[in-house]
């Protein structure tokens, strides 16, 4: 009897699942679609449908379809490889952008830059975007890959807590350490800094930026194109020390080694901890959790008075972000949709909506720019426009991957700072073997001019 | 009977299933061999016949090495706990040494009928060091200072081998509690009237008419053990630091993430060797062990 | 068992193994049940209540992450993928493997014991030894992402299983009541339809409940075989709203998207638990 009921229950839903299964909403759209897909992460989702709108304004007789959520790499990874991907995409997690173009996924954007910015006819597309931010999407002297954000990192502190306890914002390390021992003493409880323990690569921020304050750009481009040794200098080994020592000095808030990167924060809002190190996103990450009065602002990794980078120096970055499959249906309407997306119009749009800002011209000036961001811009013009930018991080996901994960054993003290070299320098090394890696052997400009000579 | 030797109709019967099976499990498998001997990105069908290339980086491959101590952890831990704690409560079980054996035995099951990937989450959320239970039970007892869980490289390897165990016990005691039903009373009888306790009719009786099935156990568990993956992927996706990375999450990302798919069918390649061997060995050696009773 | 611990359990007597054994059973009991329990109602709570204190009940019992979860987080849609593509497979699964079965068990033909074994060996591969190729196989058949592609996977997945159960099933009927079909004039098929089938219910019911099971949770082939969002099953839907949690913290749906993805199974088990108990037996004693 029992069994009848389920067989006659199932034979009910099964016929109920023929109508209420998932339907292709893009079908349902009609021919003249272009789809877009997008990571859903920090930014949220609806600065995509912004610009799915604008776009649908400017081309009526075309729909656009966009969809996203955090795994949308995972899931749109079998689509490319059976020639079925979208029109326009960005799957930051798990992504390697470049094994995607030495696949031959990835269409090239040159005709896009040269056409005229949406809404700025006067100007082409590429000559909107802030000066040096294309390249970073660039091979070969081809465009393939055009960034989302400008984003800056470094250390984050409450303007509010520091003029309460009279906390001078650092400039140097020494004096950085001077005011953890400080913040340690008289803070109340309040513990210098926590990070995002469970993924170290936040951590990474800082580790990198004493990297470079100690061997200057030029360490960093020969760790970018892995040159032997370049992993093992001892800058890195110093840095390591450097970073181990703030666990050793109790200036590390307890417990921050379990924190996921959203608990950090959260931590860190309700006062537990004084500083924390992010990029830019952090404001539009936490803005719904922004306790009253809370004045989010930013300073560089302090640096060091006799080292090779410039002390206020800020890592800056437009990564990749953006790119047009090379077998989308429509790669045509892809690119329109890009051109729409980040003209100057949405990236305003961009910076209300989102709070961050985008490499586009102008948009800093139509639209408010929130406190925390302003005070990154300021810090970077400060620096009299000192930017660096670790490139593996974009152009190795195995070695940034390492780099996590040794990063994180070293803050563990699981590892020494001479081990956390070696390990580092170990993965170059493989990735210099790896057939299956394409090698950046020096900046892409460069790159190109070398090709031109031989 | 003239219809049982018809053999036309007999293979017709057999033809749809074994269509799906070759198409889908032997077909694959079969390409398996070749991939495992190329170059091969996956983006078009062009093999690049690299001979042992891929084998031979396999073996300097330091995660390969983690990944597969990783699983035989795994494996090893698994195979040993959960037939010594199946085998415990389906013995209370059958031999009513406990009260409310029937609740147990439905109980103990649940976890076999969830999702590997809900049980993942359930557990993911379960192990966070601030807001999971555990922390927070451990913290009642008046405990401070508690790991971070998955967050640690160690302990992380642990938390993984628990929910393992948790997922797995329940089926296990089920198969023990049918194979320990289906021994004679008169046995047992037997046993208790030369005046064998518990203690002796389980190690004369149980265990020994139990080979059969243990053998059979160990096999699932091996084959289960080094496929690892939805546990892994979703609870500490490989992490920290490679802590828990298994041969499956490293194909996976080989394959699907980095497109390294010729690499990534030699590493399954050796999973494959590796579990078949064992399996047979197994098989073999218990084979020898169930004459010598 | 060593000498010493056997001793040490022999000295505390009847009374004291089963008080042991009572409370070991009790408390794992609990270890098992009660994450089951809490999520359960822990579902029902919003989440500033979740962070605020993991134990409590909820303040009020609301139906809003479950609401969230079916509509916004589109676990709605993806139940109904999971129950097509799960009991599509079933029915593909059951027919084939059944006849497949019926002819190894009843017939006699050469090459008879091969086939038996090879399908058998099916049991022992690794999944991932045959997943890439697998993936660009039903990619060249047309059947990438699709809903039919990832049926036929799991019914030829599902086929050793079936015919090990199976097999050893059919051979249990006697072989007398096919003569008397035969007598009433049946054929081979309808021998197999009419006859055979029915009395093979128990053995169906059992790689039924097995399979439901499996497939409503299987992951890994699904994660490989289906993009598009649209066509997720429950895992890749739970395994998608766990993802976001990095990046807006909302366990509300998550935590109602799980309730929803055990609840058909255990619900099955409670209703059908003695068949399950039996059809594990059927494997164990026949095999």
């Amino acid at each position: 009897m029992r069994s009848k009921i389920m067989v006659a229950l199932l034979a009910g839903l099964y016929v109920l699942s023929f109508f209420f299964r998932g339907e292709d909403e893009k079908q349902l759209l009609g021919d003249r679609v272009v789809e877009g897909v997008f990571f859903q992460g920090g930014y949220g989702m609806q600065w995509v449908f912004d610009s799915a709108a604008e776009f649908e304004r400017a081309h009526p007789d075309i729909s656009a379809y966009v969809w996203g959520n955090p795994r949308a790499w995972d899931q749109t990874r079998p689509r490319f490889l059976a020639g079925n991907p979208p029109d326009v995409f960005w799957g930051i997690h798990n992504l390697n952008f470049w094994v995607n173009l030495q696949d031959g996924l990835v269409a090239p954007l040159d005709s896009l830059m040269q056409t005229p910015a949406y809404g700025q006819p006067d100007k082409t597309f590429g000559e909107t975007f802030f000066p040096g931010v294309l390249e970073q999407g660039q091979f070969d002297g081809r465009q393939y890959f055009l960034p989302i954000v400008y984003n800056i990192s470094g250390i984050w502190y409450n303007k509010g807590m520091f003029d309460e306890h009279g906390w001078q914002v650092p400039a140097t390390w020494d004096e950085f350490l001077a005011l953890c021992e400080l913040i340690k003493k008289t803070g109340n409880g309040i513990a210098p800094l926590t990070h995002q323990g469970k993924y170290p690569t936040y951590f990474g921020g800082i580790y990198l930026a004493l990297v470079y304050k100690l061997g200057g750009g030029e360490l960093l481009n020969d760790m970018d194109t892995l040159q032997p040794g370049a992993w093992a200098r001892p800058e890195l080994i110093e840095a390591a020390r450097l970073s181990q020592q703030l666990y050793e000095r109790d200036y590390i808030l307890e417990g921050t080694s379990s924190f996921s990167h959203t608990e950090a924060q959260m931590i860190w809002l309700q006062g537990k901890a004084a500083m924390i190190p992010c990029g830019t996103w952090l404001e539009s990450e936490m803005i719904n959790a922004l306790p009253d009065g809370f004045e989010m602002r930013i300073m560089p990794v302090p640096g060091f008075v006799d080292g090779k980078g410039g002390v206020g120096a800020m890592e800056a970055n437009s990564s990749p972000a953006f790119w047009v499959p090379a077998d989308a249906a429509h790669p045509d309407w892809g690119m329109e949709y890009l051109r729409i997306m980040l003209s100057r119009k949405l990236a305003a749009g961009f910076i209300e909506n989102v709070g961050s800002v985008q490499p586009i011209l102008g948009s800093t000036e139509d639209a408010e720019v929130r406190p925390a961001t302003r005070s990154a811009l300021d810090a970077v013009e400060a620096a009299g426009g000192e930017t660096f930018n670790p490139r593996f991080r974009s152009w190795y996901l195995e070695l940034d991957t390492e780099f996590e994960n040794a990063l994180g054993a070293l803050l563990n003290h699981d590892i020494t700072p001479e081990r956390f070299v070696e390990r580092m320098e170990a993965m170059a090394e493989r990735l210099r073997r790896d057939p299956d890696t394409l090698r950046f052997d020096s900046e892409p400009e460069r790159a190109v001019t070398a090709k031109a000579a031989s | 009977m003239k219809l049982q030797t018809s053999a036309r109709a007999g293979w017709l019967f057999v033809l749809p299933a074994l269509l799906f099976y070759v198409t889908f499990l032997v077909v694959p498998y079969a390409l398996a061999f070749g991939v495992s001997f190329a170059k091969w990105r996956g983006v078009s069908l062009q093999l690049e016949f690299v001979g042992l290339g891929n084998f031979e980086r396999m073996f300097g491959d330091p995660f390969f090495w983690k990944a597969l101590y990783n699983t035989a952890f795994f494996t090893v831990c698994t195979g040993l706990i959960v037939p010594v704690m199946a085998l415990y409560f389906a013995v209370a079980v059958t031999r009513k040494l406990v009260a409310g054996a029937r609740v147990f035995r439905i109980t103990y099951f649940f976890p076999n009928l969830i999702s590997q990937v809900a049980i993942a989450v359930l557990w993911w959320f379960a192990l966070n060091p601030e807001f999971g239970i555990l922390s927070n039970f451990l913290r009642l007892l008046g405990l401070t200072a508690l790991p971070s869980w998955l967050g640690d490289p160690d302990w992380a390897r642990w938390c993984v081998v628990a929910v393992k165990v948790w997922a797995a016990v329940g089926f296990y005691m089920v198969l023990y509690i049918s194979a320990i039903e289906g021994i004679p009373d008169d046995y047992y009888d037997a046993a208790k009237i030369d005046g064998a306790g518990e203690m002796q009719s389980f190690r004369h009786v149980t265990f020994p008419l139990l080979s059969e099935m243990m053998k059979v156990t160990v096999v699932f568990l091996l084959l289960n053990g080094f496929g690892t993956f939805d546990l892994v992927r979703i609870m500490t996706d490989g992490g920290p630091d490679r802590a828990t990375e298994t041969l499956a999450t490293y194909i996976y990302e080989n394959a699907f993430e980095l497109g390294k798919f010729g690499y990534a069918t030699t590493i399954a390649m050796s999973l494959f060797i590796i579990t078949f061997s064992l399996a047979l060995l197994s098989l073999y050696l218990q084979r020898k062990e169930a004459i010598e009773y | 068992m060593s000498l010493s611990s056997t001793s040490i359990l022999e000295r505390l007597g009847e009374h004291g193994r089963k008080t042991i054994t009572q409370i070991i059973f009790v408390v794992y009991g609990v270890i098992v049940v009660f994450p089951m329990v809490w999520l359960l109602y822990t579902a029902f709570k919003p989440t500033s209540e979740l962070f605020a204190s993991a134990w409590s009940l909820p303040v009020e019992w609301k139906l809003d992450n479950f609401v969230e979860a079916w509509s916004e987080a589109r676990i709605g849609d993806f139940f109904w993928n999971s129950l097509f593509v799960t009991i599509s497979t079933l029915l593909v699964q059951l027919f084939v493997g059944s006849m497949a079965s019926y002819s190894l068990a009843k017939y006699r033909f050469r090459a008879q014991g091969i086939l038996y074994y090879g399908f058998l060996a099916g049991m022992m591969f690794p999944l991932f030894l045959g997943i890439v190729p697998l993936f660009f196989l039903v990619k060249s058949l047309g059947l990438l992402d699709s809903h039919l592609g990832l049926i036929v996977v799991y019914a030829a997945f599902g086929i050793p299983f079936t015919v090990f159960v199976l097999t050893a099933f059919f051979r249990t009927i006697p072989t007398e009541i096919m003569e008397a079909g035969v007598m009433d004039g049946c054929g081979h098929f309808s021998l197999y339809w009419r006859i055979m089938l029915p009395l093979a219910k128990p053995g169906l019911t059992t790689v039924g409940i097995f399979t439901f099971i499996s497939i409503w949770n299987e992951y890994i082939l699904a994660l490989v075989l289906l993009s598009s969002s649209h066509l997720r099953t429950m895992p890749l839907g739970i395994a998608v709203l766990q993802f976001v949690q990095f990046y807006e913290v909302d366990f509300g749906a998550l935590f109602a998207g799980l309730v929803i993805v055990m609840l058909p199974t255990l619900l099955c088990y409670v209703i059908l638990q003695e068949q399950i108990t039996k059809g594990m037996t059927v494997g164990a004693v026949k095999g």
